[in-house]
């Protein structure tokens, strides 16, 4: 049985461009729908990664503050705890959104913390420019929304290679994620 | 940040402008001249929030969705409190199944918000790191489990709520929807867990080096004759205050103070400043605790330090946490989902009041209701409202025993000492500003 990837989609739908990731991955072929675990989480929850396999690989996809609207922007997680502790070892304040939430960078930190290793897989995330509660997606994220689809499908196929090359090297095979989600960390 | 100016020879100032770890945005200011303390402030810089304002005009139902939206950790809290008022003005008696959810809606929100409080906002403290994050690198089993703790309250609150932030499922007279057995059954071994660890956590709060602190304050709080006080009993204080929770305003009443952005409280008595909140509650209640929390009381020995030591608030808070869970498991195992989730109500004019405990304390609404059924005015008295007076008269006996600290060293006193309140500034909205100035 192969692994289906989790698919994070952080977002809000009724926050004008926050809603691109949601609406992005209504826009994934079937064939690359029928690899994904695709979850709406609102917020990353620093839980859903430490519920993961060991190096299971997953997709994380967000929109992005201080991005011109409609430009897609992948990078690895590792790439992003790397920064959210480039921030706290040059001293600077990690400019949290909201006094009651982490960022998605110090969610991913706080991740590998405790993991002792960064998260396994891919940030795809677009700029943004309008987050007004009631708002459309502002137009040049409405237009790059199959680009932006298409970097997703690229991770989810990216992350299941080495998902599957993972299974292939260990011992007894891999652990579908959607039962291992059950499974203390 | 915190800042030191020397301003003469025999003068010093301290001052923190954005304190951290607390919700919402306030200061810190604490001013010595010749060895008195002649300025302590706890500053709250966030913006009015408008609430009491933002509901008049509209109905209950709205009311009560609308006053969720005043914190996101404390969101059932106003709920309860709004939905309580309006259910006494209408007569309404709800369906006893329809309660003991409500309890276990109120379980399931201390749950998260003393889980936070303690791990990741104050443990710090006692723990020498500057936060959450960088304690996880060394305590990272201890951090996890109070992931796992928070996300079990989290989740009874989405089960009840419909989801785990800004719940939509209270209304008056009850729920719009009941949960059935099995939802409430599945979460039911994330509660096992989440006791075992609440208990475990007792005991490494309890094992944490108290700062030296001694003022014992006047405690004010709901107690029931029955039961830990959730949404129901009276309002009673540590020197005989005895009120019924729709009469708040006949022993305090709030205030404006300069240079803050919300209003203070103190009681009519003229003995000025009140603590609510976990110290309160476990020192007013403690004979309704649940066993296993009183236990975990007993044991800790704490249940005298928390009367008169602030920074010992966090044993109470892990207490309560213990109370939260185990009385949840028991809702869980006696749930029989109401013949009705909602009973109907007929509106009415008059005054809706009504007092619950929310995670930090006290929490007071009072409403106008006019021929319509519409809210004609509000007054909604937050915990950390009622705390602010504490909170600095507090300052005043923590800086007594800071000042021969280092600058730093006694600063970050202080601002532990302010985090023992566990305060919500987005809630109050008003102020914290810490500068220590000394002559």
């Amino acid at each position: 049985m192969i692994a289906r990837v989790p698919v994070f989609v952080c977002g809000d739908p009724s926050r004008g461009d926050d809603a691109a990731g949601l609406a992005a991955v209504e826009l994934l072929p079937p064939d690359v729908r029928a690899r994904a675990e695709v979850t709406a989480v609102g917020q990353l929850d620093v839980l859903l990664l430490l519920d993961l396999p060991a190096d299971a690989p997953c997709v994380v996809v967000d929109a992005v503050a201080g991005l011109p609207p409609g430009e897609i922007w992948v990078r690895p997680l590792a790439a992003l705890v790397d920064r959210a502790r480039g921030l706290a070892d040059a001293g600077r304040a990690p400019e949290p959104r909201s006094s009651h939430e982490l960022p998605l960078d110090q969610v991913l930190a706080l991740a590998a913390t405790l993991r002792e290793r960064p998260p396994a897989g891919t940030f795809v995330g677009i700029g943004g420019s309008c987050w007004d509660l009631g708002a459309p997606l502002s137009p040049a994220v409405a237009a790059a929304l199959p680009v932006f689809a298409a970097a997703i499908a690229m991770a989810v196929k990216a992350a299941a290679g080495a998902g599957a090359a993972a299974e292939e090297g260990a011992a007894g095979g891999g652990v579908p994620v959607e039962e291992a989600a059950d499974r203390p960390g | 940040m915190s800042t030191a100016t020397k301003k003469a020879v025999d003068e010093r100032l301290y001052e923190v402008s954005e304190l951290t770890r607390v919700e919402g945005e306030g200061s810190l200011r604490l001013r010595v001249r010749d060895g008195e303390i002649v300025e302590a402030r706890f500053g709250i810089f966030e913006t009015p929030r408008y609430f009491e304002q933002l509901v008049v005009g509209r109905t209950p139902d709205e009311v009560i969705d609308m006053v969720a939206r005043i914190c996101g950790i404390c969101p059932v809290a106003y709920q309860m409190s709004a939905s309580h008022a309006f259910e006494d003005l209408f007569d309404v008696r709800i369906d006893p199944s329809s309660r003991a959810l409500r309890r276990l809606f109120y379980c399931g929100e201390w749950i998260e918000s003393h889980a936070l409080h303690i791990y990741f906002l104050h443990a710090p403290d006692f723990l020498g790191y500057p936060s959450g994050i960088d304690m996880a690198a060394d305590h990272r089993p201890l951090v996890e489990q109070a992931l796992r703790m928070k996300k079990a309250g989290n989740r009874l609150v989405a089960i009840l709520g419909g989801r785990p932030i800004h719940p939509v499922s209270v209304r008056v007279g009850g729920w719009s929807r009941a949960p059935r057995v099995a939802e409430l059954k599945e979460h039911r071994a994330a509660l096992v867990e989440g006791l075992a660890f609440a208990t475990e956590t007792v005991k490494i709060v309890a094992g944490f080096t108290m700062p030296a602190f001694a003022r014992e304050p006047r405690f004010v709080s709901l107690k029931h004759a029955a039961e830990y006080p959730f949404s129901d009993g009276r309002i009673v204080s540590s020197d005989g205050i005895d009120l019924a929770p729709s009469a708040w305003r006949d022993a305090f009443e709030e205030f404006q103070v300069e240079g803050s952005n919300a209003l203070h409280a103190r009681s009519r008595d003229g003995k000025g400043a009140y603590l609510v909140g976990p110290a309160a509650r476990v020192t007013l209640a403690a004979d309704q605790l649940h066993p296993l929390a009183k236990e975990a009381l007993d044991a800790s020995g704490f249940a005298a330090p928390i009367r008169t030591n602030m920074y010992a608030s966090i044993v109470a808070r892990a207490v309560e946490l213990v109370h939260a869970f185990a009385e949840a498991i028991d809702i869980i195992d006696a749930y029989r989902p109401p013949a009705e989730p909602i009973v109907p109500w007929q509106s009415r004019a008059g005054v809706a009041a009504w007092a619950t405990e929310a995670p930090r304390g006290l929490l007071f609404h009072r409403y106008e209701i006019d021929e319509a059924g519409r809210v004609k005015s509000a007054q909604i008295v937050p915990p950390t409202s009622q705390n602010q007076a504490a909170i600095e008269t507090d300052l005043v006996v923590a800086a007594k025993e800071v000042l021969d600290l280092s600058h730093e060293a006694a600063t970050h006193r202080l601002e532990q000492m302010i985090r023992s309140y566990d305060p919500c500034i987005s809630c109050a909205t008003h102020f914290l500003d810490l500068t220590i100035e000394e002559a």
